[in-house]
């Protein structure tokens, strides 16, 4: 299982005069779940579509399962959410995901059981004989991830898994990416960190276009040797050079100013006692916090790492 | 040839189908195209064509349209027939460019074909799409045909055994006549995103051609001739004398259009960002 499905060779792609993306090199290894991170404008969307096919590199090579996005040997074997992507307005949604079932190879009767099985997935199989038209937002989305789940893909893409869903229903299809996870290799474009953070083994960050960080999830959140605190108000210095003082204290971080944000990272070895001296401390300087994590957060391990180099 | 999977393109093709009949674009086109011929055919129901085979009408076509076009339709035919026919052929630029405006322009502008590419190739698709354009419009043209036929029957003197015998050429020339015109909106629904626009572009491409070709004409008439080739009614001449022999001349004149602008557009659709 460690086979890699995704390579990438010094990938770039203008529009115009504009390079979205550039000179990014990656391996991405079978059966691992990857996030794709990074702000409005990194190149998200663009190395997705670079990846799926919908768009035609620049500069530079990709290959996915061994061949280039658009090769024949791909169909069916991989599947996509795209993001932006929109359902046809005059055919009701279940009949849409049987035909896009009859293209994956299934017959017409098969058809109609694997819509039933994926809207089932989402639950939206009540809302089969809807058209699209009659469907919110959300639940276009969840007939776009539908979709995806058709087949057994080696390979899903998924662009904004969540975005515009309630969390119920973001949890729900939490569950559902998790089950598949063992099954196929997943790569999740988000901003939505927290999911990132809950599915992904991995995180591809890019900033500018350009791949900025690819670590381990579990070593961006470093989860037995921080405290990550959500304050009333912004921390000053004179609160980080407190915290320094403390001997088993090893970093202080602050958040930039709004994010009211303090992780404070510390000896392994130290554990509980740690935790217990940093709060008497933040307790001693008279600092209230609404929030306390163990651990940093993704969301804080990659705004930092956005951050270095600015 | 793995990128050509037959069995893909015949769903894809029964699944355009099924779109444009649903579809507020495929009917309108069935609409637009039933209200005209229904008034037309009304109007040739009364036995208006007649007239046309008598030997005054014959002069005075030969005036208005190639005097051998107009013997080869209105001499010893079914008037009724023949005139359908030929308003039949001179429509065709005007329902073939909108019906076939849509093959692929809508769902490049709606990011629909991101559903389809994980599942179909390209060719598959921009294939499929070309022949679902055919079959809409040539069944509307066979079911029109047959109208006009037992319209014919019922109202020419020249009677059934006539109709009949016309009847095949007259469904195949214009079945065929509408490829060409077909093959030219493939080109122009994978440059535009969106069907309006699609057919904006083919009507501009039609007409622009066939001013030129009239202003050049005036001076040069053999560069124009050269130009008008281009346009995919090259064939109407062709057709429009209703015989098999000028029928097949026409009808091996009809892969090259299709190849040519069915190419260009392929090779633009196979290398776009969709």
């Amino acid at each position: 299982m460690t086979e890699n499905i995704i390579e990438t060779n010094k990938l770039a792609k203008s529009f115009g005069d504009q390079w979205a993306l550039y000179g990014v090199d990656l391996n991405l290894k079978q059966g691992v779940t990857s996030g794709l991170v990074g702000p409005n404008g990194a190149g998200k969307t663009t190395l997705f579509s670079l990846f799926c096919g919908f768009l035609k590199p620049t500069k530079g090579s990709i290959k996915i399962l061994g061949h280039a996005p658009d090769h024949p040997e791909l169909r069916g074997r991989i599947s996509i959410l795209p993001q932006d992507a929109i359902l046809l307005k005059a055919i009701p949604v279940g009949k849409q995901l049987s035909m896009l079932a009859e293209l994956q190879g299934f017959n017409r009767k098969q058809s109609i059981e694997e819509m039933k099985r994926v809207l089932t997935l989402v639950n939206l199989y009540s809302s089969r004989n809807k058209n699209a038209e009659q469907l919110s937002h959300g639940m276009l989305k969840r007939i776009a991830i539908a979709q995806a789940f058709i087949g057994s893909p080696e390979l899903i893409l998924l662009d904004e898994p969540t975005a515009g869903l309630d969390p119920s229903t973001t949890d729900s299809i939490k569950s559902v990416i998790r089950s598949l996870a063992g099954k196929s290799t997943i790569v999740i474009s988000s901003h939505n960190l927290e999911v990132i953070e809950d599915l992904c083994q991995q995180v591809i960050i890019l900033k500018k276009g350009r791949l900025h960080a690819y670590d381990k999830v579990a070593d961006l959140t470093a989860r037995t040797k921080a405290l990550t605190f959500r304050l009333e108000q912004d921390p000053d210095t004179h609160l980080k050079e407190v915290l320094s003082s403390l001997s088993m204290v090893t970093d202080v971080k602050l958040g930039k100013k709004g994010q009211h944000r303090l992780v404070v990272h510390f000896k392994d070895e130290a554990g509980q006692m740690a935790e217990i001296e940093i709060l008497k401390c933040l307790a001693e300087s008279k600092i209230p916090y609404r929030e306390m994590i163990r651990g940093e957060r993704l969301q804080e391990s990659v705004t930092d790492r956005l951050d270095e180099g600015d | 040839m793995k990128s050509l999977r037959l069995g893909v393109v015949n769903t894809l093709v029964r699944q355009d189908i099924y779109y444009s009949l649903k579809s507020a674009r495929g009917l309108l086109f069935l609409v637009f195209f039933g209200v005209f011929w229904f008034w037309v055919l009304w109007k040739l129901s009364s036995g208006n064509a007649q007239y046309l085979a008598s030997p005054e009408a014959s002069m005075v076509l030969s005036f208005l349209i190639d005097p051998k076009i107009a013997q080869a339709l209105f001499v010893n035919r079914a008037p009724t027939l023949s005139a359908f026919f030929y308003l039949a052929m001179s429509t065709v630029p005007m329902f073939v460019l909108f019906a076939a405006s849509d093959q692929t322009a809508n769902d490049i502008g709606s990011k629909y074909l991101r559903f389809l590419t994980p599942r179909c190739n390209r060719i598959e698709i921009y294939l499929a799409r070309f022949i679902g354009a055919i079959i809409l419009v040539a069944m509307a043209y066979v079911v029109i045909c047959l109208f006009a036929a037992l319209i014919s029957m019922s109202v020419d003197k020249e009677g059934i055994t006539a109709v009949l015998a016309d009847l095949p050429l007259v469904v195949l020339s214009l079945v065929l006549y509408t490829i060409p015109f077909v093959a030219l909106m493939s080109l122009c629904s994978v440059i535009v995103g969106s069907a309006g626009l699609s057919a904006l572009m083919g009507i501009s491409i039609y007409v622009i051609l066939l001013t030129l070709i009239s202003v050049i004409g005036i001076k040069m008439g053999n560069v124009a001739e050269i130009i008008s080739f281009a346009l995919p009614n090259a064939t109407k001449g062709l057709f429009l004398q209703l015989n098999w022999a000028s029928a097949i001349s026409a009808m091996m004149t009809i892969p090259l259009y299709v190849a040519a602008y069915g190419y260009l557009g392929w090779m633009i659709f196979s290398k776009r960002d969709i």
